[in-house]
């Protein structure tokens, strides 16, 4: 009884404080562009025990992979051990070729096309909590030099791209995230195009790719792969293969849909490369300007 | 006193499970919505200010984390818990089909809510495909848990209040 008495504030009252408060939020986020202060100091505060929860949500995927069938495994065995023989050649031919390139290019004295990058291992420490976006969280951050706009691999394909840092974990926005465009090019013509994330094409494991030129020669299982004139993505990060290609509505260019390299539904580590795509147009450009 | 640990308790509760657990367990890639049963069970149960601003805590959660614009969850929780806030005048605690009748609606808004301010704004026209293929599956996820949370959530209510009634008498 004496609550009521203390305090009866209308429920209405409330609720325009909270809308107020959230418009408020909103439009400081929208301004600034960046994470807030607040923002900051709540997930400083929540991340460190959501790392030890995430260790308890990989033990429930083990147990999940566990539950598999002896004769599925067994048949993924063998299929895993042709691949293995696949490969094997495979490797043999290339190195065949490789020692031939190197030759080839001490002839030229041609750069190395793709440097090694320097890269910083990241666990996924959590996910989207929704079913709308695909963003994560990685449990590296600016104590550990990572710096918005990063590229984030697995695999040797593109993940995704860093896009808010705090000191111990940073979030990356995956490449099949709705909101995600990635300039990419066909690594065989090099013929560039726009490789779009979309919610919907994402049910069938597919992403959308534009923009392709109407003379470009395209078929299934070409590899895309992020173009050299991105500003923010690293050239020559494999994308994923074409899967199927089409003319766009307008007959001024091509469409496809390709499906990714990385496979997102299960992958709980990361590799971050620490090099921006900034400074590396800054360097070469400034060892041009010597050059010459 | 024992009521906003109670609170506390179940927004961190519902965030970690969430963002920790439920990730993993996602069937067909769909994961349910636990932020929506903590708001709208306590908006039923409490009334529209309590639903309100759990809802507005349960959104700043997921909001310093994942949103697009900090805020927007928090908006979208909070009004969905005063909206719920109109159901317990004509609600028995007692009783299951309305409570999940109103979670489901919730959640439905929830979604469409999301749809129109993140989605449709940036031209995503097909909302057939998005309440099918998202919005449906979630609620149905959403409203098997929800069977089981609201009963917790009612249960830990109602020890309170005896509790509460308990001091009175004291």
């Amino acid at each position: 009884m004496n609550k009521n008495k203390r305090k009866q504030i209308k429920p209405r009252y409330v609720l325009w404080l909270i809308i107020g408060l959230c418009l408020l939020f909103i439009g400081l986020s929208l301004s600034s562009g960046g994470k807030l202060n607040i923002q900051e100091a709540v997930s400083t505060l929540v991340l460190p025990m959501e790392k030890g929860l995430n260790s308890v949500g990989q033990w429930v995927d083990e147990q999940k992979q566990h539950s598999r069938s002896v004769s599925e495994l067994l048949e993924e065995n063998e299929s895993l051990k042709q691949q293995v023989d696949q490969l094997n050649t495979k490797i043999s031919s290339m190195e065949n070729n490789l020692s031939e390139l190197d030759s080839l290019r001490e002839l030229l004295k041609m750069k190395e096309v793709y440097p090694d990058y320097n890269m910083v291992g990241a666990r996924i420490i959590s996910k989207d909590a929704g079913n709308w976006y695909n963003n994560f969280i990685i449990d590296k951050g600016s104590n550990d030099g990572i710096q918005k706009d990063m590229n984030v691999i697995y695999d040797n394909g593109l993940v995704g791209i860093v896009t808010d840092v705090s000191a111990n974990n940073s979030t990356v926005r995956a490449i099949i995230d709705d909101t995600s465009s990635v300039s990419g090019m066909l690594s065989k013509s090099t013929e560039l195009c726009i490789v779009n994330g979309d919610l919907k094409l994402y049910q069938d494991g597919l992403l959308d790719v534009e923009m392709i030129s109407k003379t470009a020669q395209v078929v299934a299982g070409d590899e895309i792969v992020t173009s050299y004139i991105s500003d923010k993505y690293l050239p020559g990060l494999v994308i994923g293969y074409i899967s199927d290609v089409s003319m766009d509505s307008s007959n001024l260019s091509q469409n496809a849909r390709i499906t990714p390299k990385v496979s997102f539904d299960n992958i709980t580590n990361v590799m971050v490369i620490t090099q921006l795509k900034a400074d590396l147009v800054a360097a070469e450009a400034e060892t041009e300007e010597e050059e010459s | 006193m024992r009521r906003l640990i109670f609170y506390v308790a179940i927004v961190i509760l519902a965030f970690f499970m969430q963002t920790g657990v439920f990730t993993h367990l996602a069937l067909g890639g769909i994961v349910p919505n636990l932020f929506v049963i903590c708001t709208a069970s306590i908006g039923m149960i409490r009334g529209k200010t309590e639903g309100c601003v759990v809802g507005f805590f349960c959104g700043i959660l997921m909001d310093a984390l994942f949103a697009m614009y900090f805020g927007f969850y928090a908006l979208v929780l909070a009004v969905l818990g005063y909206l719920t806030g109109y159901v317990k005048q004509i609600f028995y605690e007692e009783d299951m089909t309305l409570p999940i009748v109103i979670i489901g609606v919730a959640d439905i808004l929830y979604g469409i809510a999301v749809y129109l301010f993140s989605f449709l704004t940036r031209g995503r026209m097909d909302f057939p495909f998005y309440l099918g293929k998202i919005i449906i599956p979630e609620t149905i996820y959403t409203l098997i848990l929800a069977v089981f949370l609201y009963r917790l959530i009612s249960w830990t209510n109602r020890r309170i209040e005896i509790k509460g009634s308990e001091n009175r008498i004291d």
